[in-house]
């Protein structure tokens, strides 16, 4: 059994032993461990959920949340997975015309979240929400904050490529690289459906 | 098309891949994501007494439906899959543990653990004051508590509560330095220390020392905190 291992290694071509594109095989990688990234974010956001109210150290999350704006910027996110998906469809047809739309209306619907945001820790901060001022602070605007770059990287990543198409490099962008691109944004997304859930809504439930 | 083909070709990917996901199958996900979306926020304020776990039902569909049709986990290559559910397993049972352990459904009032919480200590009793007519029958007895006041030592109050923001020397850490003729939140004089003790400072981690050490606690380490030079 090993030896057919081996013999299969030498025989298959390095740069895609696995038979699938190095690029997206790392990029799967990279996923992974950004999960594990967030998942110690949200870890420590939620070991010290209700902890301020033991010291009377406010402001508590429902003083400041807004169900209503932050249902709005979820949805805007969901919805730029949606319009995202449509543009790697695009260029797998290869509809030049519709990949330049669908990826420049997904960054819009990135930037219009990073809008939400910035106007979300303006409002928190005027309440008093500080970084050091208590638990709730501290692990909300580190969270948040992390997931937040992340989707303004994956903007100006959108932007990039749509930037690339209208260049003489516009060979470059491919179905594959469109669909890299397009594996990071969802996951963005994803993370902020488990956000949306166990920091907003939760407060919600009794 | 030959020259992209080649240019792509690391992969081999485009030619043999699955069934390409039709269109429909897009726009359906993006309805049902938008409908379950209704359903967490509308009318959702009925149920929410049920607690928290419809929600994360919820959440976990919407998740499972991104990452297996838009991200093409579901029909791509099995690799993809064993690189990243192992992780995402990983992510959520770290999450779930610390959950848990931490009592993160719970809310404060609802803690039955009475006992130090972080360093949290359970509010002494009110003190009742003593009746102005009981001081004048028995100025001895005044006299007395006086004399037992000093048996609360502020430095070891300050010990206790203070250092881990003040510093062991009260030289400032976190929070300020105390030893200074500088007063960030108040003034210096002896009862406006107490003040800021017994008020603390909004927005900042200084909280409200009464209800932890009760007044006569407060009394001393202010009076410590005065004598440590920075007082006026």
């Amino acid at each position: 059994m090993s030896s057919d291992h081996s013999a299969v290694s030498v025989h298959e071509h390095p740069p895609a032993s696995f038979g699938v594109p190095n690029l997206k095989l790392a990029f799967w990688l990279f996923l992974a461990s950004d999960c594990m990234l967030f998942g110690s974010l949200i870890a420590t956001y939620l070991s010290y959920r209700g902890k301020d109210q033991l010291f009377g150290n406010g402001p508590y999350p429902l003083d400041l949340f807004s169900v209503e704006v932050t249902t709005i910027s979820t949805f805007d996110l969901l919805m730029s997975s949606v319009t995202m998906v449509l543009a790697v469809a695009a260029i797998q047809r290869g509809n030049m015309f519709q990949t330049r739309l669908w990826l420049g209306l997904t960054a819009l619907l990135g930037a219009i979240f990073v809008g939400f945001q910035g106007y979300e820790f303006t409002h928190f901060y005027l309440e008093g929400l500080k970084l050091q001022g208590n638990l709730f602070g501290s692990t909300f605007y580190v969270l948040t904050g992390f997931h937040g770059t992340h989707v303004t990287l994956g903007v100006v990543w959108l932007l990039l490529v749509l930037a690339t198409t209208f260049t003489k490099h516009k060979s470059m962008v491919t179905h594959l690289n469109v669909e890299v691109a397009g594996l990071y944004w969802h996951f963005v997304d994803i993370v902020w459906i488990v956000i949306f859930t166990l920091v907003y809504l939760m407060e919600y439930t009794v | 098309m030959s020259g992209h083909d080649s240019h792509a070709h690391a992969g081999g990917h485009d030619e043999h891949e699955h069934k390409p996901t039709s269109m429909s199958t897009y726009l359906g996900v993006a309805a049902v994501l938008t409908v379950l979306t209704i359903i967490e926020i509308g009318p959702l304020f009925e149920w929410y007494n049920l607690g928290v776990a419809p929600l994360l039902v919820l959440s976990v569909v919407k998740f499972a439906l991104v990452v297996f049709i838009f991200m093409h986990l579901g029909p791509d290559e099995p690799i993809y899959k064993k690189i990243f559910v192992p992780s995402l397993l990983l992510a959520g049972l770290m999450v779930t543990v610390m959950m848990l352990l931490f009592g993160s459904f719970t809310r404060a009032e609802q803690m039955a653990y009475k006992g130090p919480v972080l360093g949290y200590v359970a509010a002494p009793p009110p003190k009742v004051e003593t009746p102005e007519g009981e001081a004048g029958s028995g100025a001895a007895a005044g006299a007395e508590q006086v004399a037992a006041a000093p048996a609360v030592d502020g430095a070891e109050v300050f010990k206790t509560n203070c250092v881990a923001c003040h510093g062991p020397e009260a030289k400032g850490g976190v929070g300020p330095n105390l030893t200074d003729a500088e007063w960030k939140n108040g003034g210096g004089t002896l009862a406006d220390i107490e003040a800021t003790i017994n008020n603390g400072v909004a927005g900042t981690a200084m909280i409200s020392w009464t209800p932890l050490l009760g007044a006569e606690k407060v009394k001393a380490v202010s009076a410590y905190v005065h004598s440590l030079g920075g007082g006026k």
